[in-house]
């Protein structure tokens, strides 16, 4: 056995090492801070379902991103690597989908590509290059869980190098699908168009093209145009509306390398009608415009911005039919703890509740959390995210909540 | 018995070896003898499957070459087949250490034969000592076979005496040797039996007793013959 | 004692000596570098504070606080691990081709040992394995001795305290040698050690066919990594991540056991002296 000391000395050093040190972090987790939500007002049943993700910072240096729920904070590190795997989390409305129809969801992991009734799903997607581009539309029925597929041959598509589906919607046999086509480049710069196709599920054909907007996004007549989706994708658009935001830069001649903002605008489709519906934006309101929600309610559609100002938290509130502001129904909270400098809040809305999230400047609270009641304006919940007393050892911290999903 | 049955080897075209068939007894000193390229060495390297032949068969004692068959026969190889930072007695440890048929007493007799030192480092032997102990860790495994290639090539004239002597003490006694060589001066006496080998054929396989107790000719008078012709 | 374990044993003595000489150069280098660091971290703040009066705050407000962070940044602390890293990717090929060349030819030995001829394989494998992890034992075993050495010279109002696995989460590189959890350790170290049969394969079937065998090593070596890979390519879009993690580790055995078949094949009917 003498001979074997360095076999036996390497192996048992490594193992015992390499085991305690897995086992130990296994069991400590990690030292990092606890927060936890406090009840400042309201019912706390609003935030049962609430996940807030964020990161926490120390010295720049030091820390983890983690979620927090009604139940406590959880680092990222601490999570199984199983469950670390699954990033689904993000979005609850796709996990929800591809637990229930597990076999149907395989690969579809865009929720913009998606629509939802009660009876079906529909996915809606565009294949190959340019000149051969074709829709595959896929729909499952629910109730006999039948999926049917076809596809379709894009019209046109010559003048297309990408097409992105931005939205999807169903109704009864009528599938209507937005996108976003990438025109080949010109020696303007580059064009792009947002089209409605819509499609009849029953015939599996194409009955309708239309082009609802162009816009060049080079730097043609000293503007420049970037059109985007609002929102992190993390919301299954089931919606009776597809919004856009276009911003528009002026440029200096040179072609873009100085470029002042100089206003944006919302665009609204109608799904129905594919009626389209442009509101410029108030001064007050540019620079917020990722935090826009849109929900229906009584048969209005109405834009929410949620934003920070000098008094609180005010939520300016756009009638898209009539085209403007609707001074009656914004309304504003007024909280002297909200820090201006922190951006935008984040924000989410579902089943007619708005949930906000911003940012304090107190030390030890952290982050303000309102829950809203869409139709009558009325806080249904506040409260805060709060440091455990002690646990936060050095106030060189950084701490910031990104994103939040309603489970 | 070694059988070598009609094994063929190429190296690229090349045919080193082409049909060679012989056999060796245990008991017997076996010589395969011809110059230098002709195939010697891949034969007992095929023996020992350290270069795998093209097609053919090699017996040992009735049974193609397996892990077991180590233990049964040692090569002898014209390098070095130790560590060279190794002392002899590392290299004698490492022996017993995976022989079960490492034989210790023997190893320091022949230890104290070829005067060798067991604290000495290979790499600071003599071409001949380093020979010595190749020698010795092939000889001290109590096999049925033992396979020398070239054991005389190169070294010292004493050293050659000595070496010489091993094969008529009882360190060889009833097993059974095949050693090539390309001069068969040293040994010409103690051999049994003759191959001859040129361009990977065997030209003659002959018992040198009988050749020349029959035709009265030495080894060397049928090689004169052979390769002349 | 198995012949095996024997081989291993034999395998890790040929390497210990250098395998001592990397141990030494990390611990002396990144001792060296934890000191340093940490020193002109103490001494330009005592500058700043003593002779510029420059206050404490503002100081760590521009520098920040010193923490072990700093340290493992620095080459002084990395350094050491790529060479570490470098010359075992070196041994990998060397701890078979230092047996065929130079003056020794310890192959004829090693291939006329009384063991199954893949043992000699499996072993130098293993002795790779054991070398590795024990580097990153080593590192294990260093960090909180050079967190110690931080906290010795930087007074406690000038550092942040780090835990291994906080360091670990705040460092990319430390991520893929002490990966976060058990199961990725796992996972890290199993592809690499897949590789490594790879790697011994390849060079088994250029030890065979000489030449030509580099061509059949290199298309083994291709093959390997796209059996492996398939999954990325053709079910990327397919799989949900658990199920692509189930694939990826059958692939990965598969590769591995195909690669000592292969080895097994080409030791004891193909390779030549």
């Amino acid at each position: 056995m003498k001979k074997y000391w360095k076999l036996i000395s390497i192996a048992v050093i490594t193992v015992g090492t390499i085991g305690f040190f897995y086992i130990q972090s296994a069991l400590a987790g990690s030292n990092y801070p606890e927060f936890e939500i406090e009840t400042l007002g309201g019912n706390d049943e609003e935030v049962q379902d609430l996940v807030l993700y964020g990161n926490y910072m120390e010295g720049n240096i030091k820390g983890n991103d983690f979620q927090i729920t009604a139940e406590g904070i959880q680092y990222n590190r601490d999570l199984s690597y199983f469950d670390r795997l699954d990033r689904r989390d993000r979005f609850p409305e796709l996990k929800r989908l591809q637990q229930d129809y597990k076999s149907f969801m395989r690969g579809k992991n865009s929720l913009s590509q998606l629509a939802e009734s009660e009876t079906h799903i529909v996915y809606a997607d565009v294949t190959g290059n340019s000149g051969e581009m074709s829709f595959r539309i896929e729909v499952l029925d629910k109730e006999d869980n039948e999926q049917t597929a076809f596809t379709v041959e894009v019209p046109d598509d010559e003048k297309d190098s990408f097409i992105y589906v931005e939205q999807v919607y169903m109704d009864g046999e009528k599938v209507k699908v937005v996108t976003r086509n990438h025109v080949n480049g010109s020696m303007d710069g580059f064009t792009t168009e947002i089209h409605v196709y819509e499609f009849n599920i029953g015939d599996q054909i194409l009955t309708g093209n239309e082009m609802i907007l162009s816009y060049s996004e080079g730097s043609t007549d000293q503007t420049m145009t970037h059109v985007y989706k609002p929102g992190d994708g993390s919301k299954l658009q089931s919606d009776t509306h597809a919004i856009f935001v276009m911003e528009e830069w002026e440029t200096d001649e040179e072609g873009g390398y100085y470029s002042q903002f100089a206003e944006s605008k919302v665009i609204s489709i109608d799904m129905e009608t594919n009626e389209f519906t442009e509101f410029v934006l108030p001064d007050t309101l540019q620079g917020v415009e990722n935090t826009v929600l849109l929900e229906n309610s009584q048969g209005d559609s109405m834009l929410y911005f949620p934003k920070n100002n000098e008094h609180g938290l005010e939520i300016v509130v756009i009638d898209l039919e009539n085209e403007k502001m609707d001074e009656k129904r914004s309304f504003t909270f007024e909280r002297d703890n909200i820090n201006m400098n922190s951006g935008p809040p984040v924000t989410a809305i579902q089943d007619g509740k708005m949930y906000i999230i911003t940012q304090t400047n107190e030390e030890y609270a952290l982050s303000n959390i309102f829950v809203v009641d869409v139709q009558s304006g009325e806080l249904l919940y506040e409260g805060q995210i709060t440091g455990l007393n002690g646990n936060v050892k050095s106030m060189e911290y950084f701490f910031h909540i990104f994103d939040m999903a309603i489970r | 018995m070694i059988e070598i049955k009609e094994i063929t080897k190429k190296f690229g075209r090349k045919k080193v070896l082409n049909g060679v068939s012989f056999t060796a007894e245990k008991g017997e000193i076996t010589c395969i003898i011809g110059v230098n390229g002709v195939g010697k060495t891949t034969i007992l390297n095929a023996i020992m499957n350290l270069t795998p032949v093209n097609s053919g068969q090699i017996l040992i004692n009735g049974e193609k070459i397996h892990k077991g068959s180590y233990e049964n026969v040692t090569f002898i190889p014209d390098a070095m087949t130790m560590l060279p930072q190794m002392t002899i007695s590392q290299a004698m440890e490492f022996m017993q250490d995976f022989y079960n048929t490492w034989n210790q007493k023997r190893a320091s007799e022949i230890l104290g034969f070829f005067k060798l030192k067991e604290s000495d480092r290979i790499s600071e032997l003599s071409k001949g000592n380093k020979a010595k102990v190749n020698l010795l860790l092939g000889l001290a495994m109590d096999v049925d076979f033992i396979l020398m290639d070239e054991p005389f090539s190169g070294i010292d004239i004493f050293s050659r005496e000595q070496i010489a002597e091993v094969f008529t003490s009882h360190l060889i006694e009833d097993r059974g040797v095949i050693i090539t060589t390309h001069e068969i001066g040293d040994i010409e006496h103690l051999i049994d039996k003759v191959v001859l080998l040129d361009q990977g054929v065997v030209l003659k396989e002959f018992n040198s007793e009988e050749m020349r107790e029959t035709e009265g000719k030495s080894v060397v008078d049928v090689m004169r013959e052979v390769f002349k012709a | 004692m198995n012949r095996y374990i024997k081989l291993v044993n034999f395998e890790i003595s040929r390497f210990i000596k250098l395998y001592f000489v990397l141990i030494a150069i990390t611990v002396i280098s990144q001792v060296t570098g934890t000191i340093m660091i940490s020193s002109q971290y103490v001494n330009s703040a005592s500058e700043a504070i003593y002779q510029h009066g420059v206050s404490i705050e503002q100081f760590i407000t521009e520098r920040g606080l010193m923490s072990m962070f700093q340290v493992t940044a620095s080459l002084w602390f990395l350094g050491p691990i790529a060479l570490c890293i470098a010359a075992l990717i070196f041994y990998t090929f060397f701890i078979w081709y230092r047996d065929w060349f130079a003056k020794n030819t310890f192959i004829y030995r090693l291939l006329m040992l009384p063991t199954a001829r893949i043992n000699i394989y499996l072993a130098k494998a293993t002795s790779i394995f054991l070398l590795v992890l024990g580097l990153v034992a080593l590192q294990l075993f260093l960090i909180p001795l050079l967190s110690t050495i931080l906290k010795w010279i930087v007074p406690v109002d000038l550092r942040l305290d780090m835990s291994v696995t906080e360091l670990i989460d705040s460092f990319f590189y430390l991520q893929i040698i002490l990966p976060q959890s058990f199961v990725e350790f796992l996972i890290y170290y199993g592809i690499g050690f897949m590789v490594v049969f790879i790697v011994f394969t390849a060079i088994l079937f250029e030890r065979s066919f000489r030449l030509k065998g580099i061509l059949l090593g290199g298309v083994y070596g291709i093959l390997s990594i796209a059996i492996f890979t398939m999954p990325f390519f053709i079910f990327i879009d397919y799989l949900y991540p658990i199920e692509l993690l189930a694939v990826e580790t059958v692939l990965g055995l598969i590769v591995a056991a195909m690669s000592i078949w292969v080895s097994h094949y080409l030791l004891t009917k193909k390779v030549m002296v």
